[in-house]
Parts: C-alpha cells; structure tokens; sequence
C-alpha cells in the first residue's frame, strides 16, 4: 500500500489531495477547506459497459461531482476507485483543475496505462457489493 | 511510503503486520467529520462499513451502530470486529464515526481477533 497527500494553492482556493494506492484499488480524497470526509463513492469497470458502473456509499448534501470523479478515474486507471470529492460544485473551474491534477499526478504514480487495460479488465467483472446499482449514462469526458 | 506535504490537514498512518501468517495492510486517516480505517490483505477495500458512537444521556451506556454500505453482508464477524474496534476507541476518548474497510482472505475468529488488537495498539486516536 502506498500514499501520497498533497497540496495545491491556485487563485481561487488551497485544494488537498490523497491518493492511496491500495494495490487493485485505488482510493481518492479531495478537499477544499475543511478536511471532510462529506461523501463516498465507488466506481468499477466492467465488461458490460464502456462507461464504469458507480454506486454511492454515502451520499453528500451539496451538489456533488463525486459520481462522475469516480467515473473518469476509474475509466483511466481502469481499476476501482473509491472516491471522496469534496470540491464546491459551485466553481466548475475549481473542479476541472482539481480532476486534472488528480489525473496528472495519478498517470505518475502508475507510469502508462497499456498494460495495466489488458490486466485489470478480467478483474472487472467481479464487482462487490454493486447489485441493485443503476450505471450512470453520462459520457465520460477525456 | 507515505508522501506527506508539512501542515497537510488529513493526519494518516499507514503500517503492515502479519496476522495469522497473512501480511495484512492497516491504513488510518483522520478527517474533521470522520475517520477512515482500511485494514486489507486483499490490496482492495473489501467490505466497507459505517460506524456510529452514540453519546450516552447520563447514565447510559453509548450506544455503537455498525452499517455495511458495500460487500458481505452475510459474515457478522466482520460486524462484530467493526462493533469492537469503535468500542475499543470510544473507551479511549474517541466518539468520531468512522468508515471501516475490510479485505480479508479468511474471516476466522481468530483472524478477526488479531486485527482488532493490532488497532487498539496502534492507531491515531
């Protein structure tokens, strides 16, 4: 298992990041303010959809791009990814820098991606606990 | 390895112990409204818990609820081990509610027994 915790001051506000690599999985907090743990999420691909199936574990009160987050990790990484995305959905700037840096810092920590597609697939259809989760159908973006 | 910037808000510990001949990762973080346990010989969160401490009015002992939010629902031992890990730490001063991850490759007694020692001997509360 391995951690990395950092941080980001942009113009707007101080974002904090934890990425923890548990091995198969992957888990991810983000927050600005107050260190929250406000929601969770958990998102695995799958063989039956290009897009990966999500399901929230605990659900947040404010508007929440946690499910998505998850979503667009999970598909790069192509691994499953628990996610705690506590950025205000009130500044959609904020969030695209603070998913961008994730994303960087995360293709540094696991190098390229080929390999890790033709490994993980198999994996995906083993998915825990998500009977009765409805996939969502939003497109993830690149 | 941890990575930790100075100052980083989020107070974490992350440690391996074998249990019961099976190299068993503990990670423990602290946030303001909740602490985060992953405990896993699986390299994945396995089941994921919720725990609640229920402060006592007056004289009543508290009261300690465990949820499961995602994986086996059918092994009570992993319930149980939630149940006596919040208790352990409410026994020490620490009512946060917590969110619980196990991933183990067997649920025996003594597996169950063994993880919960190793976290009232070594934590972040």
């Amino acid at each position: 298992m391995r951690q990395r915790c950092f941080t980001e001051t942009t113009a707007e506000a101080t974002i904090h990041y934890q990425i923890v690599d548990l091995g198969r999985q992957l888990y991810v907090w983000a927050a600005v303010g107050n260190p929250k743990l406000g929601n969770l999420c958990m998102s695995i691909p799958t063989q039956m959809d290009p897009i990966p199936a999500v399901a929230t574990l605990l659900p947040s009160s404010a508007n929440s791009e946690s499910s998505s987050v998850a979503q667009r990790i999970a598909l790069k990484m192509q691994r499953p990814v628990l996610c705690s995305w506590n950025i205000p959905g009130t500044s959609p700037m904020l969030e695209a820098i603070a998913e961008r840096r994730l994303l960087q810092e995360l293709r540094d920590m696991f190098g390229t991606q080929q390999q890790q597609v033709q490994e993980q697939t198999g994996q995906a259809a083993h998915a825990e606990g998500l009977a009765g989760a409805q996939p969502a159908t939003q497109a993830a973006n690149s | 390895a941890m990575d930790l910037a100075p100052g980083f808000p989020v107070k974490t510990k992350m440690y391996s112990r074998d249990i019961q001949g099976v190299k068993t990762d503990f990670l423990f973080s602290a946030y303001i409204d909740r602490l985060l346990l992953i405990i896993t010989q699986l390299g994945a969160a396995g089941t994921i818990m919720t725990t609640t401490s229920d402060a006592a009015f007056e004289a009543q002992s508290p009261t300690y609820t465990t949820t499961v939010l995602s994986g086996k629902r059918d092994e009570p031992l992993l319930q149980l081990a939630a149940r006596r890990i919040v208790e352990n730490a409410a026994s020490v001063g620490c009512m946060r509610p917590m969110i619980i991850c196990m991933g183990f490759k067997d649920h025996a007694p003594q597996v169950m027994k063994e993880v919960v020692q190793a976290v009232s001997e070594d934590n972040i509360w």
